[in-house]
């Protein structure tokens, strides 16, 4: 472990990914600190509404004039609640279905897989879109609607990954040795999946963030006046190009995020998952 | 034979079906057919024959790795041949299985200690320090210093990592050891210190062995008794040394004259088998051997020789073997 931790120090490209991150989460917890005008995520000023960045406004104002700096801080907790939820979800649902149905052979285990297929087979986007249309918009049915779609993803993962695993002869010593098939599942093969459990993972918050500030775009996402990033774009159009801060700077914040664990991920997966990483050096 | 067998296998068959690109059924491979042969308490019983023939087949089906496809495994008085993975749990305490490296048997995250202490965890409810005590009672047996207790199995050697999956097998005080192909990839060395030590442990701990192997140089030195497997059956058993002098069966014959001799004539030249043996999916009629027979006739198309008795101490599946 420590090892591993090494050599993804050594990595600038994760290390810039996780430094991105670190800015970020820091940005969400120290939001009321950091930001200059913390009430105006309800509050709005009409008489400044559109101005650009200034000495008092740092990235501008919106239409209601309040300030995009301390909204977009205000933001960043939304958007990461959303995400980390949504995967823990997501993980807590797919890992134990792909374990399952990759250690047993049978019935069960194909019709688990089916299940999975039949999501995988709507596009993530339109399946989130439905459900959170259903539901309405509120940030819990915006999580609700992320982990329904994405758990296949996990499900997949493991079940190939436990199917492998399971072949290997310390698995099969163990269940010859009269080890439960759950110790099995739990002790000997989950340790040895993780690592590719942690790069899917760290790789699919990229992916979360974005579908929730599709959602948000969309107006799917929780109801005004939260900051939530995705609305903020959405608002900015009727704006555009003149007020090219309303939507940039947002935009960015998504960027920062998505290109922070998307980094990561990458350096995660050359150091945690040796067989994938000389796929791509052979690119 | 004397007193109660310990293991007694009864008519054992594993088919495996070969299926087509659609999953249909096209055929059965048969790893076992109809063997049979029963263990002493005590006793070394060698199984050998070539690649292919089924004699990690047998060992694993013995196991409840693979489940029969029919038969009987009797051991403790209890078919065990029937019984679901959960149900021969209790079981597997008297009845273990060392895998052909050991090595990998043994999960790679974990430390030697974890490894070791696993069986006792799952089998017994003994507390940490009693489990210590044991494990360690264990270690010093197969000759290994405690200081491997916290390392990986990548750190340590070959027959290191051997004495460890033997000795994670031993704390659970087994009856008997089913051994897969327990020195292969050793070191000649090696070898013979490995064998020692199960020597040594059987004296030890009273195990009975089932020695799966196809050097039968390594056969002939530890075994009491040999079985000769040939395409999913036994079709020679007896005493290792009256096997050895006088080998009924001429599949047993052509085996033993291929032991490399120093100062000996060349393998190649004694050698008298041709070709590889038929497939398991498509077997000839009659006795499985007989394409490959120096001495076959037409009625060994016919019929399928069984295992005869006609000699004290062993048997042989061979219409013209005297």
């Amino acid at each position: 472990m420590r090892q591993v931790l090494r050599k993804l120090a050594e990595d600038r490209a994760s290390m810039f990914g996780l430094a991105l991150i670190l800015v970020v989460v820091l940005a969400a917890i120290l939001a009321p600190i950091l930001s200059t005008h913390p009430a105006d995520v309800a509050e709005f000023h009409t008489g400044i509404r559109l101005s650009p960045p200034n000495p008092d406004n740092w990235l501008g104002t919106d239409r209601m004039g309040s300030d995009i700096y301390s909204r977009l801080l205000f933001g960043a907790r939304i958007t990461l609640t959303i995400a980390v939820v949504a995967i823990l979800v997501a993980v807590l649902i797919g890992v134990p279905i792909g374990l399952v149905a990759g250690y047993y052979e049978g019935l069960g285990s194909d019709l688990l897989m089916r299940g999975s297929d039949v999501f995988l087979a709507v596009p993530q986007i339109v399946l989130a879109i439905a459900i959170a249309q259903t539901l309405g918009p509120s940030i819990e049915n915006v999580i609700l609607a992320l982990s329904v779609t994405y758990w296949p993803f996990w499900a997949r993962l493991v079940y190939a990954e436990t199917r492998s695993c399971k072949k290997e002869t310390f698995v099969e010593a163990a269940i010859a040795l009269g080890c439960s098939p759950f110790r099995v599942m739990v002790l000997h093969i989950l340790p040895s999946i993780s690592s590719s459990i942690i790069v899917r993972t760290t790789i699919g918050m990229g992916g979360t963030i974005l579908t929730a500030a599709t959602l948000g775009f969309l107006g799917l996402g929780p109801p005004p006046p939260t900051p939530e990033w995705g609305r903020t774009i959405a608002e900015s159009r009727e704006y555009l190009p003149m007020a090219w801060w309303y939507a940039a700077f947002p935009g960015l914040a998504i960027f920062i995020v998505v290109m922070g664990f998307n980094l990561l991920g990458d350096g995660l997966r050359d150091v945690l998952d040796p067989r994938l990483r000389r796929a791509s050096r052979g690119r | 034979m004397s007193a109660a067998p310990i293991l007694e296998v009864r008519d054992l068959r594993k088919y495996f079906p070969v299926r087509n690109l659609w999953k249909r059924r096209i055929g059965w491979l048969r790893a076992l057919d109809d063997v049979s042969f029963t263990v002493q308490p005590g006793e070394i019983l060698g199984i050998v024959g070539e690649s292919g023939c089924g004699k990690s087949t047998l060992g694993k089906t013995l196991m409840g790795i693979h489940t029969a496809t029919a038969g009987e495994v009797m051991f403790q008085g209890q078919d065990i041949a029937r019984l679901r993975p959960h149900e021969s749990r209790g079981l597997r305490q008297h009845l273990q299985y060392c895998y052909q490296d050991p090595g990998a048997s043994l999960d790679p995250r974990w430390t030697i200690r974890a490894s070791l202490h696993e069986p006792l965890i799952v089998h017994t409810a003994l507390k940490e320090p009693e489990r210590e005590a044991r494990v360690r009672e264990i270690l010093a047996a197969v000759g290994l210093p405690e200081t491997h207790l916290d390392l990986y199995p990548h750190e340590i050697s070959g027959g290191q990592q051997r004495r460890v999956g033997l000795a994670r097998i031993l704390t659970l005080k087994p009856s008997v050891v089913i051994l897969d192909e327990p020195t292969s990839g050793l070191d000649v060395s090696v070898q013979a210190v490995i064998l020692k030590l199960f020597l040594s442990l059987q004296e030890q701990f009273g195990l009975t062995y089932l020695f799966v192997s196809h050097d039968l140089s390594v056969v002939r030195m530890i075994c009491d008794r040999v079985a000769v497997m040939y395409l999913g059956r036994v079709v020679e058993i007896g005493e290792t040394s009256r096997i050895f002098a006088t080998p009924r069966h001429p599949y047993t014959q052509s085996l033993l004259a291929a032991i490399p001799r120093i100062g000996g004539a060349r393998v190649t030249d004694t050698f008298s088998l041709e070709g590889e043996p038929p497939s398991p999916t498509n077997l000839p009629s009659g006795c499985r051997f007989r394409t490959r027979c120096p001495r076959a006739q037409a009625l060994c198309a016919q019929q399928d020789p069984a295992l005869r008795a006609d000699w004290p101490g062993q048997a042989a599946a061979c219409h013209f073997a005297e």
